[in-house]
């Protein structure tokens, strides 16, 4: 036996014993030089053979192959050694292979590949691989139904808008006409009369604009025109309007500033928009107003505190339990035949369109109490 | 579930073997087989399948980039990922070219059927 015999024999035997699958190529033709016994015994003797052939059924060399990056340009062995997972769809099991380039006794220079079965290793992460798969699925699936509902949105809002603007045509005549009656002749009650109509077309007016406001606050498309505005003389108004509107005792909502009465000359002043602010206590105003039992007084407290100023709405009487949790969400109402549920929803929205929070404390028994926080002057300048 | 047409495509022939096998004996028809992305995209708009199975590494063009032209011809094609590549980035590259499905090789008979049951209900009923 000749000394590269010899070498040739001690290396196979050497790879014979190695418990995992390794073949050896000629990297200048791809024929199979040596496959060990591990290999041996599942796909029988290859030696001679192309390794694309013999080993992945591919007539050309493998889109994966390393034989390329194992040898340098003066064709010797590169030194690199490369590690990488393989499926083989021959035996539909998963190796790692891990790739090197060496000098063969007999001169050839040629790639050993030693093959790892990590099938059951695999199957872990490829079950994991289709669960991620699977949710990315469902994600853009979910992003599709998202925008279509979006689109439906949009287009519904559109409709909306354009009713609106429908609706406000005939409110000229209604609101216009009234006024003039009285010069073609009617008596007192003719008068009166016309005067309802013409009140009644107003607070339909009102009610078209209040919902567009409160679709531009819900989609924050509302854009605040802040200038000063004295809460203390809102909340009087409010106060006033609310009484002769819903209740008829004779003091049923008192206004307080720093514990104290709030009289003409008082004021407590923040950055926002009036109308805006008559909107916010009104409404809730309004809700304590319906929610007290006959002859209990409502209180409107006004304050500072912290940078803030406070406005704290009182009144006799308790909120539902199953309610306190949602007593700012939309559509959500109580004991009123015909509430709307989008009083103290939309009060939220304008308040937080001033920058600031509102909050319900139903912790004392028998007694309900809204507090809002305004952003003093000071204190909205401050905020970015 | 209506028995299927369906285009293999794929550059492995032991793949193609075991995939017509298995598609045939799951009772539909395998219509087209392309060995490679470009004959896929190719093919498809004469060919119409109700589902493509489609690899991802293929000699001349791999299966992603096979996938965006196809849907770019026919966005609502169905086109199931049937792969050896489970990296994340490979699967979010194939989702958002338009794929339906991703199912990762070995592929078995159970798996194939429900992977063709889940997207046909959800896509070709």
């Amino acid at each position: 036996m000749s000394g590269n015999m010899l070498e040739s024999s001690l290396l196979e035997t050497h790879f014979d014993v190695i418990p995992f699958g390794i073949y050896v190529v000629d990297v200048a033709t791809h024929d199979l030089v040596f496959v060990n016994r591990h290999f041996r015994d599942r796909l029988g003797d290859l030696a001679g053979r192309k390794c694309h052939e013999a080993i992945y059924e591919s007539p050309q060399p493998c889109l994966f192959c390393k034989i390329r990056n194992l040898v340098g340009r003066d064709g010797l062995p590169s030194g690199k050694t490369y590690i990488f997972e393989h499926f083989n769809d021959k035996d539909d099991r998963w190796y790692q292979l891990q790739e090197k380039s060496m000098s063969w006794p007999d001169g050839r220079v040629v790639k050993y590949s030693i093959a790892v079965d990590i099938t059951e290793l695999k199957e872990v992460q490829n079950r994991l691989a289709e669960a991620h798969a699977e949710l990315a699925l469902k994600n853009r699936e979910l992003s599709r139904q998202n925008e279509l509902l979006q689109e439906n949105v949009r287009l519904r809002e559109h409709v909306d808008r354009i009713a609106r603007h429908d609706l406000k045509t005939p409110l000229n005549a209604l609101i216009g006409i009234p006024p003039l009656l009285p010069d073609y002749g009617l008596n007192e009650e003719g008068r009166k009369l016309a005067q309802m109509m013409e009140e009644a077309g107003i607070t339909m007016l009102n009610m078209i604009n209040r919902t567009f406001d409160l679709y531009r606050l819900e989609t924050g498309g509302y854009e605040l025109a802040p200038v000063d505005v004295n809460l203390a003389a809102v909340a009087r108004k409010a106060a006033q309007d609310v009484v002769a509107s819903v209740y008829m005792a004779d003091e049923p909502v008192r206004v307080e500033l720093s514990g104290q009465g709030c009289g003409d000359g008082e004021s407590l002043v923040i950055r926002g928009e009036e109308l805006l602010c008559y909107s916010i206590l009104s409404n809730l105003v309004k809700n304590a107003v319906e929610a007290a039992p006959p002859g209990s007084v409502v209180t409107i407290s006004l304050g500072r505190e912290g940078g803030f100023a406070v406005v704290a709405i009182s009144n006799p009487g308790e909120v539902p339990v199953g309610v306190r949790d949602r007593f700012f969400q939309k559509y959500v109402t109580s004991g009123k035949r015909d509430g709307t549920g989008l009083g103290a929803y939309s009060a939220l929205l304008a308040i937080k369109a001033h920058g600031g929070r509102a909050k319900l404390d139903a912790s004392q028994p028998g007694r309900t109490t809204v507090t809002i926080f305004f952003p003093l002057p000071e204190t909205a300048s401050a905020v970015p | 579930m209506r028995p299927l047409n369906i285009m293999v495509v794929d550059d492995s022939n032991l793949t193609i073997k075991k995939m017509v096998k298995m598609i045939e004996d799951l009772g539909h028809k395998v219509v087209h087989v392309a060995q490679n992305g470009r004959q896929a995209a190719e093919d498809y708009p004469n060919v119409r399948p109700d589902l493509v199975t489609m690899d991802i590494t293929m000699p001349d063009m791999d299966g992603i980039e096979a996938t965006r032209r196809i849907m770019a011809v026919d966005d609502k094609a169905v086109i199931i990922m049937v792969t050896s590549h489970g990296q994340e980035q490979m699967v979010m590259d194939a989702i958002e070219a338009g794929a339906k499905g991703y199912v990762l090789k070995p592929v078995k008979m159970e798996k194939l059927a429900e992977h063709l049951e889940a997207v046909a209900g959800k896509y070709l009923s």
